[in-house]
């Protein structure tokens, strides 16, 4: 599904990290963590296709991103649910319309669909608010918001990037009970995070992997977290 | 060759990519009117351009085949010569038509000068023969010779003193006016590509945002040739409005200023000065075309 193969990476000759490998299964949850400029965001950007690695592969659906064609880019991305630390929508639409935003980009604008978006806001809590803009959301409901817009293409992989790292720990929960939840539905989870008690709360309720990135190297961290 | 296709084939259907490009702020004004303001021009050059040419037309037109005989002889004498000159003249090859230039005639050409209440008739004026050409074309010199051995007093004058520089000048004239409307049409599209790369910076996050989601370049390019284009031809027709109403108020040359009599501009003009909002159209869809693309390349 997600294959990383022999990928180094470095921004103007300081590398971020070097022969980094990791193979990603269906259905399951990762958790990325390492210090702050370690190359978290870098990792998720590389596995979206944002960024395209130096030396190495990463192949996404079978496919390698070097090779892939804008086009073809943007189909990966509509079979990817990725939500990022710094949400951005946009502001002139309302939350129900930037929620919709992936289907009406697709041109699958219709009622069938309508009635998912409408599911969605209820499965996140912001039915209440759907002809609000997203300048007037708290941060909480700015990252749920995000969440919503990234699942509503029902994709097979979500990849955060710090999706908690803006909100307070209640919010953080409620957050990653839906990461769960998700998970719980086949969906391949993939978080990128400094906050450990999230990472131990998941635990007791999913079996979570836990990836870290330092020393320029990824690797499995063990149970000490 | 699919992406074009697709491209056209969005132009022109669904409104989903109107609604992703924010109708607010600054650049709305900017792009409108920019547009209006280079319309504006366009249609203002290019109406000069063409009154210039039509103008030099003339002027070329009328030079071409025309030149004059001037008699100055006593009053007693002057109707002979006359009789004489143009006796000459229809017997030389290559002269159309020959005829005297009549009082009424004379003041309406000196009435700038003279004033039209000037008693013209009370001093002695030479006589004037006005001679058109045929396609065959006279022999000036041979007719001058002829002139001065049987008429001494007979002046001939085939304007070609003046008639070259002035065809040349408005031959310049002529492409001058073009050269401007070509650099009108080439600043225009530099303006509204200042416009269309001013608007996309201040739409950034847009374009982060629709990549994110998964628009495909071809739905994000429409999205924002769509929103511009139609900005651009609200802009242009309005500065094409102004313009004409402009053109409308100008004072119309239709008598007693020679040259310029009847210069005006007639439907096929209209219809060229018509066009100048599908000219913005056509240079916003490229110019926007290629800045979203440029955007597009620099996010990767």
């Amino acid at each position: 599904m997600l294959e990383i193969s022999k990928v180094s990476y470095s921004y103007g000759g300081n590398s971020v990290f070097s022969d980094v490998s990791l193979s990603v299964a269906p259905g399951s949850f990762y958790f990325l963590t390492g210090p702050s400029g370690s190359g978290k965001t870098t990792f998720i950007n590389l596995c979206a296709g944002a960024l395209i690695p130096e030396v190495g592969n990463i192949r996404v659906f079978g496919e390698e991103t070097r090779n892939m064609s804008n086009y073809e880019l943007s189909q990966m991305r509509r079979r990817l649910g990725i939500v990022h630390q710094n949400c951005e929508f946009l502001d002139h639409l309302s939350i129900e319309e930037n929620i919709a935003l992936p289907l009406t980009v697709a041109g699958m604008d219709n009622t069938k669909e309508r009635a998912n978006v409408l599911e969605l806001m209820k499965w996140v809590g912001l039915d209440s608010k759907s002809n609000v803009k997203p300048q007037e959301l708290s941060g909480g409901e700015r990252q749920r918001l995000a969440l919503a817009r990234a699942v509503i293409m029902s994709p097979e992989i979500i990849l955060a990037d710090e999706p908690t790292g803006n909100v307070d720990w209640e919010m953080s929960q409620r957050l990653l009970t839906l990461m769960i939840e998700l998970n719980k539905m086949g969906k391949t989870i993939f978080i990128s995070t400094h906050d450990l008690s999230l990472i131990r709360l998941a635990k007791a309720n999913v079996t979570a992997r836990t990836l870290r990135i330092s020393d320029l190297k990824l690797s499995q961290a063990g149970a000490d977290l | 060759m699919s992406f074009m296709l697709n491209f056209w084939k969005s132009l022109l259907a669904s409104p989903d990519h109107i609604q992703v490009v924010p109708n607010t702020g600054f650049t709305v004004w900017l792009t409108t009117f920019t547009a209006g303001a280079m319309s504006f021009v366009a249609v203002i050059g290019l109406a000069f351009s063409l009154l210039c040419a039509e103008l030099s037309n003339r002027w070329g037109d009328s030079l071409k085949s025309a030149s004059s005989i001037r008699l100055s002889a006593p009053t007693d004498l002057l109707e002979k010569q006359t009789s004489i000159a143009l006796a000459i003249l229809d017997q030389t090859k290559g002269v159309g038509s020959a005829r005297l230039v009549g009082l009424q005639d004379k003041k309406k050409l000196l009435e700038p000068w003279l004033g039209f209440d000037f008693p013209l008739e009370a001093i002695e004026m030479p006589a004037l023969i006005e001679i058109q050409e045929t396609d065959v074309g006279v022999d000036y010199e041979g007719l001058r010779l002829r002139l001065s051995a049987e008429l001494p007093s007979a002046t001939l004058d085939n304007h070609s003193q003046w008639r070259q520089p002035i065809e040349v000048f408005a031959a310049l004239i002529s492409q001058l006016g073009m050269f401007t409307v070509a650099l009108l049409v080439l600043s225009s599209l530099a303006m509204v590509s200042m416009a269309a790369n001013a608007a996309l910076s201040a739409n950034i996050k847009v374009l982060r945002v629709l990549r994110l989601v998964g628009a495909f370049d071809a739905f994000i390019v429409t999205a924002f040739v769509r929103k511009f284009t139609s900005r651009v031809f609200v802009g242009s027709i309005l500065g094409t409005f102004c313009a004409g109403i402009v053109l409308v108020l100008m004072p119309d040359f239709s008598e007693n200023l020679g040259i310029l009599d009847e210069v005006n501009l007639d439907l096929i003009d209209k219809i060229w000065l018509g066009t100048v909002p599908l000219i913005f159209v056509i240079i916003s869809i490229f110019a926007t075309r290629m800045a979203v693309k440029t955007s597009l390349k620099r996010l990767m």
